[in-house]
């Protein structure tokens, strides 16, 4: 086998030859084995080919070259720039409320919450909050004998309407002052 | 008229939610924002949970808004993007272009794809057809990059192997533009056929005649200009 008759077989050839294992080549084709024969033989192919791996590899390093640290930073924040605004926005609620330093002149969502904290102040001191005791009812009405939690019917003069509750009472009833209510209980309790 | 006689204080307290304790609240506010603070403030690097994390997961996550998962996704492929189209056009600033088209197309269609295991063909395929329509579009106009080869002073061999690398580039850079995509794919990536056949869905035996054909054509004009 002469130069150009390997050039040829080597040009259809995927893999380099010197990935190819002896026993693959022999089990290949006559025109290959020859081929390798030729190789091995003849210098200046050897070289050619050499030369040629030699030059793919260039390319390789310089594909695999990495880019500038700030390319994938930069690629990064435009690909999220193009995406908005879904999926990636952040909702209003959990946007950082600390993303700068607290002076700084521009705009943060932290600001906001010294108007909130204004009013509510204002608020607190208009209309304490009494979250303790209950709503007054309209009417009270004290009573002798009766069941807690059980429900009594009363007419129009303040007086048990249901013949059952005859141990029952009314004492006193619609009382707008709480204190007239305690001076009541504690007069009732002395006569008693 | 019906009144109900009042129970206990106690009774009354008794059935109403305990009240939830200030530190508990305030504490689980603060650290949300911290967190949040922490987030923005581009400090935070990619976590080990999202680089060990399957892409499936990861899709997961970022279909749900997950911001980590974005980064995840972006980290872990990125570089095989970018090298790819790279090694296809030999061109920077055209690879940098379409990594980012690639990037922006998949994302904005990750909804729709209906195996997240086979993110990572995807999302190659993408990014090869964007390559390939821009080979096709513009194939006169695209040029190597003059600094692709950075010139060296170096040995004999270095440059004639260096001149070499040109020519390889511009006899590439003439095949059809189907038989250049898969020759620069096993030359420069290192593919096999059948795995350039499961990224562009061709047929492997399709893969394997371009890419026999765009060899011996390759090899043959090298030997035809006497460069070997």
């Amino acid at each position: 086998m002469n130069c150009d008759e390997f050039i040829k077989v080597w040009a259809g050839k995927l893999e380099p030859f010197a990935k190819v294992s002896p026993d693959k080549l022999h089990a290949e084709s006559n025109e290959e084995a020859e081929a390798c024969h030729h190789l091995q033989e003849c210098r200046r192919c050897a070289r050619k080919i050499d030369t040629f791996d030699f030059a793919l590899n260039l390319i390789r390093d310089e594909i695999h070259k990495e880019p500038a640290a700030a390319f994938w930073h930069n690629l990064r924040a435009e690909i999220k720039k193009q995406l908005k605004p879904a999926p990636l926005r952040q909702r209003f609620f959990s946007r950082p409320i600390f993303s700068r330093p607290i002076f700084s002149r521009q705009w943060q969502p932290v600001w906001a919450l010294v108007p909130v904290a204004l009013v509510t102040l204002l608020l607190l001191t208009f209309f304490p909050l009494n979250l303790v005791t209950p709503s007054r009812p309209d009417n009270i009405f004290l009573m002798s004998g009766g069941i807690p939690g059980f429900e009594y019917e009363i007419d129009s003069e303040n007086n048990l309407t249901n013949e059952d509750d005859a141990n029952s009472e009314i004492i006193y009833a619609a009382i707008d002052n709480w204190a007239d209510l305690l001076a009541e209980t504690i007069e009732i309790n002395s006569n008693s | 008229m019906k009144i109900r006689l009042w129970e206990k204080q106690r009774n009354l307290s008794a059935t109403a939610p305990p009240p939830r304790p200030f530190r508990k609240v305030w504490g689980k506010i603060w650290l949300n924002s911290y967190k949040n603070f922490k987030r923005s403030s581009g400090q935070r690097r990619l976590g080990v949970i999202e680089a060990v994390m399957s892409d499936r997961e990861l899709i997961e996550k970022f279909l749900d808004n997950d911001e980590d998962a974005f980064v995840g996704l972006m980290t872990k492929y990125q570089r095989l993007l970018f090298h790819t189209v790279k090694g296809v056009l030999l061109n920077n600033d055209e690879a940098q272009e379409i990594t980012q088209e690639a990037f922006i197309r998949a994302f904005k269609k990750l909804k729709h794809l209906k195996d997240p295991d086979r993110f990572r063909s995807w999302l190659l395929r993408i990014a090869l057809n964007l390559a390939y329509d821009r080979i096709k579009r513009e194939a006169d106009i695209i040029e190597f990059d003059d600094s692709f080869m950075s010139p060296t002073t170096d040995s004999e061999e270095k440059i004639i192997a260096r001149d070499l690398a040109e020519k390889i580039k511009t006899i590439i850079g003439k095949l059809a533009p189907r038989q250049r995509m898969i020759l620069s794919l096993h030359l420069f990536r290192e593919m096999k056929p059948a795995e350039i056949a499961e990224i562009l869905e061709l047929n492997p035996a399709t893969v394997r005649s371009n890419l026999h054909f765009a060899m011996k054509n390759l090899k043959e004009t090298l030997h035809k200009q006497q460069v070997i």
